[in-house]
C-alpha cells in the first residue's frame, strides 16, 4: 500500500504543503541551525529569536515546522541532553507570543518582546531542572545564570533593531520567489 | 491618534524591559550562592574512567570551586567556555566526549550533585569535591 506522506498545514483555507513549501521549511530550518552555530562563539548573543519572529510574521505556521527541524539538527550536533528538552517549547513559545502581537508594526515593540524573551529565557529553560532536581535545583540553576539571561534580553533587543528590517525584507522576497 | 497610542506602548515596552533587567541584577546579587572566606582544607576526588581515584587535599583561601582546583598540585583541566561558565571536558589529561560516547565530568559536592558551574561553586571549609568521569544513559 502506497503511504501518503503529504504534509497538511493549519491554515485557514487548508492549503496542501506543497514541494516548494517543504524546501523553503527546509531552508528556513538550515538557517536558524547555521546562524546559531556561526554565532555559538559569542556568549548569548544570537539571531535565531529575530529570526523566529520574521518567520512568523512572513511565513506562519511553515515557522513550527521549522523550529522543530532546527531542533532536531541541534540535537544530532550536540547530543541529546536536558537541555534539548527547553528547544521543544522555548522557541514554540516565541512563535507563540508573535502570532499574538503579529498586528504590530512597531520594530522597537519587536525588539522589546525579544528583549523579554531573552530575559526569560533561562526561566523558561530552568523548567526541566525543577521538575528533576526540585525547587532548589531550579533556583539555583536560574539564579546562577541571571546575569547571562540579562545579556541575552540585550542583545535581542539590538539585534532586532539594527538587523529587523534588513532581515524582514530579504526574507519577504524569498517568500515571493 | 493612532501614533500616540504606539508611542505609549513603546515607552512603556522599554521601561519595562529596563526595571525587569535592573531587577535581575540585582535578583543575582541575592540568588548568588554565599562564600567562606579564609584558610581551609578541601578535598577534591577525582575518579576517571577505569574508576581509579586521585585525591587531592588543598589547603586554600579560594572562594570557588574553580580556584580551588587551579591551586591543587597536579591537577590539570580544560574545557570550553559555554553560555553557563566554562564546560570542563578535559581532567588530568582524560577526556570525556558527550558526542563520542556520551561521557561527561559530574561533579559533587558532599555527595551531592553540583548546582553551579565551577567558577561559582562555592568551597568551604571540610567541603569533599568529586569530578567523576561518568556516561550518560
Amino acid at each position: 500500500m502506497e503511504m501518503n506522506l503529504k504534509l497538511y498545514t493549519q491554515s485557514e483555507n487548508n492549503k496542501k504543503f506543497s514541494a516548494k513549501d517543504i524546501v523553503v521549511t527546509a531552508v528556513l530550518a538550515a538557517l536558524l541551525f547555521a546562524v546559531q552555530i556561526g554565532l555559538s562563539f559569542l556568549p548569548n548573543i544570537e539571531l535565531v529569536s529575530l529570526l523566529i519572529i520574521i518567520y512568523t510574521l512572513i511565513f506562519k505556521e511553515k515557522t513550527i515546522y521549522a523550529i522543530y527541524i532546527f531542533a532536531f539538527l541541534e540535537g544530532v550536533a550536540y547530543g541529546f541532553g536536558v537541555w534539548w528538552f527547553m528547544y521543544l517549547y522555548v522557541w514554540t513559545i516565541l512563535y507563540a507570543v508573535t502570532y499574538l502581537f503579529r498586528r504590530n508594526q512597531s520594530v522597537i515593540l519587536w525588539a522589546v518582546i525579544s528583549g523579554f524573551f531573552g530575559l526569560s529565557f533561562g526561566a523558561l529553560c530552568a523548567i526541566p531542572y525543577f521538575i528533576t532536581g526540585g525547587i532548589g535545583a531550579g533556583i539555583a540553576w536560574w539564579g546562577s545564570g541571571l546575569l547571562f539571561d540579562v545579556v541575552h534580553g540585550a542583545g535581542n533587543f539590538v539585534v532586532v533593531l539594527v538587523l529587523y528590517k534588513p532581515i524582514f525584507y530579504i526574507l519577504d522576497k524569498v517568500r515571493l520567489v | 491618534m493612532e501614533n500616540k497610542k504606539t508611542n505609549k506602548k513603546v515607552i512603556a515596552g522599554l521601561a519595562a524591559l529596563a526595571l525587569v533587567a535592573a531587577a535581575m541584577v540585582i535578583g543575582y546579587r541575592y540568588l548568588k550562592p554565599g562564600t567562606q572566606a579564609g584558610a581551609k582544607s578541601v578535598q577534591i576526588l577525582v575518579v576517571s574512567e577505569d574508576e581509579s581515584e586521585k585525591p587531592y587535599q588543598v589547603r586554600t583561601d579560594a572562594e570557588y570551586l574553580q580556584e580551588v582546583m587551579d591551586e591543587a598540585e597536579g591537577l590539570t583541566y580544560s574545557g570550553t567556555e559555554g553560555d553557563y561558565g566554562l564546560m570542563i571536558d578535559t581532567v588530568n589529561g582524560e577526556t570525556a566526549s558527550y558526542e563520542e560516547n556520551g561521557a561527561y565530568w559530574a561533579f559533587y559536592v558532599n555527595d551531592e550533585y553540583c548546582n553551579y558551574g565551577i567558577a561559582e561553586q562555592p568551597a568551604a571549609d571540610g567541603d569533599e569535591f568529586k569530578i567523576v568521569y561518568t556516561i550518560g544513559e
